[in-house]
């Protein structure tokens, strides 16, 4: 049986240590320059030098977009799951018998 | 009551010096890490006092603040990077020094705090509302959950090794004097899929999908620049000392004096010669130097970036492998099989 200590934690002084380094990063940040020279194009996000478009709030990306990205990166897991999702009642019990079979198992050879 | 405010003050002085030793290390070693690397492509390089520099003259630099970003969340977002960091330092031990927060948290805390400057990036990316460092940003989070498998299954297997998360506890022995040769070989695995896992933190090559200069203009931080820029490069290198002397703690905790008789081996720090301390430290920074010269210059000349989806195959696929296959073979030879 595994018997893993898990007494070594204080909230308390994780906050107070957490916001002594908010203090000294903020202090670093504070010695920095704030400022820009305000001119025409200053403020614009770069696109490759192309003009962005006169309201700027149009290139955030939208949310379906967004997920794009991680569809598109995790393809490999995604796919069999969406393979996985036939819309079909018997598929989908096949799933819950399987998993119900693994669980009687693990509680056999555990309990 | 006066005690518990003299503790509490010692404490807190610790945790400032602390960090002011991650900045400074993390500055150093990486004017090392960029000397070395143009070492073995044939330049000469930058002199070693570069980043110093460079932070100088990022935080003389204007700070733009593109019309398109939500302000306080992109200002606020390297400073929680850098603060992640600096917190996850007091809870390592440094050498001969025992971590200062020894007994207030643990492993799992610092895979957490490991996680935030990842996670900062990526909402100071998505905050700039730049279509490039929108991409960085969810190139950032897909590569964060491809290399945290193999981590926790690192994690776990060192706390089921000590039966504990306690990173002091975990330090105070080697790990490869706690097994025998079946339990080696699997920490060893265990080992190179840290390896592995040390760019993909770092955001280096060739896991630098969320930056890739090439082909996003630095994705993540395209907005970025002067002070905020100069905040999240401290983060960056305090980050990478971080996980270097998290890879010292876990897997050599050696001191040096113990070999050479300047000191015995359960002799505590306070009776130990200044001469013993100074010879750790030296071979503190020694090994941090290695590591980071394996972990983050060598493997970032070798390698070209990997296509993202690749990163999270190489993560989830053979590294996260090899680690269960370390995993069991540490579980076999602490079962007896």
């Amino acid at each position: 049986m595994i018997d893993i200590v898990l007494e070594n934690w204080s909230p308390i002084v994780f906050i107070v240590v957490l916001l002594l380094n908010v203090l000294v990063a903020y202090w670093l940040y504070s010695m920095g320059n704030p400022e820009y020279k305000k001119t025409k194009y200053s403020g614009d996000p770069f696109i490759s030098g192309n003009r962005s478009p006169k309201d700027v709030k149009k290139l955030h990306v939208a949310g379906d977009n967004l997920f794009w990205g991680f569809k598109k990166a995790l393809k490999r897991y995604y796919d069999p799951l969406i393979d996985g999702h036939t819309g079909r009642l018997n598929d989908y019990m096949i799933w819950v018998v399987i998993t119900l079979a693994v669980v009687l198992i693990y509680l056999y050879l555990v309990v | 009551m006066v005690d518990a405010v003299v503790e509490w003050s010692i404490m807190l002085a610790l945790v400032l010096l602390v960090s002011a030793i991650g900045i400074i290390l993390g500055l150093a070693y990486k004017g090392f890490d960029r000397k070395i690397t143009a070492m073995m492509q044939s330049r000469i390089g930058p002199p070693l006092r570069q980043p110093f520099r460079d932070v100088k003259k990022l935080f003389m630099k204007e700070t733009i603040i593109p019309d398109s970003a939500v302000p306080w969340l992109f200002n606020a977002a390297p400073i929680l990077a850098l603060v992640a960091s600096l917190v996850a330092f007091a809870y390592l031990p440094l050498g001969p020094f025992e971590p200062i927060m020894e007994g207030y948290g643990d492993l799992i805390l610092l895979l957490y705090l490991l996680a935030i400057p990842a996670v900062a990036m990526a909402m100071g990316g998505l905050a700039s509302g730049s279509p490039y460092a929108t991409v960085g940003a969810q190139r950032e989070l897909v590569l964060m959950i491809s290399y945290e498998l193999p981590l926790a299954v690192a994690a776990v297997t060192f706390a089921y090794n000590y039966n504990t998360f306690s990173i002091a506890e975990i330090s105070s022995q080697p790990v490869w004097n706690t097994v025998g040769i079946v339990g080696a070989m699997g920490f060893i695995l265990i080992l190179a899929a840290l390896v592995a896992v040390m760019p993909g933190e770092l955001s280096k090559v060739p896991f630098d999908q969320a930056e890739a200069e090439t082909e996003l203009a630095e994705g993540l931080f395209v907005e970025y620049s002067g002070r905020n820029l100069g905040i999240f490069y401290i983060a960056e290198v305090v980050k990478m000392v971080f996980v270097g002397a998290l890879f010292i703690a876990l897997f050599f905790p050696y001191q040096l004096s113990n070999f050479i008789g300047l000191a015995g081996p359960t002799v505590p720090l306070i009776e130990m010669g200044l001469w013993a301390v100074l010879v750790d430290v030296a071979f503190f920074l020694f090994k941090l130097l290695i590591i980071i010269y394996i972990g983050v210059s060598l493997i970032r000349v070798a390698f070209a970036r990997f296509q993202i989806d690749r990163a999270n195959y190489f993560y989830w696929g053979p590294m996260a492998i090899i680690g269960l296959v370390g995993t069991l073979l540490v579980v076999l030879e602490n079962t007896g099989i």
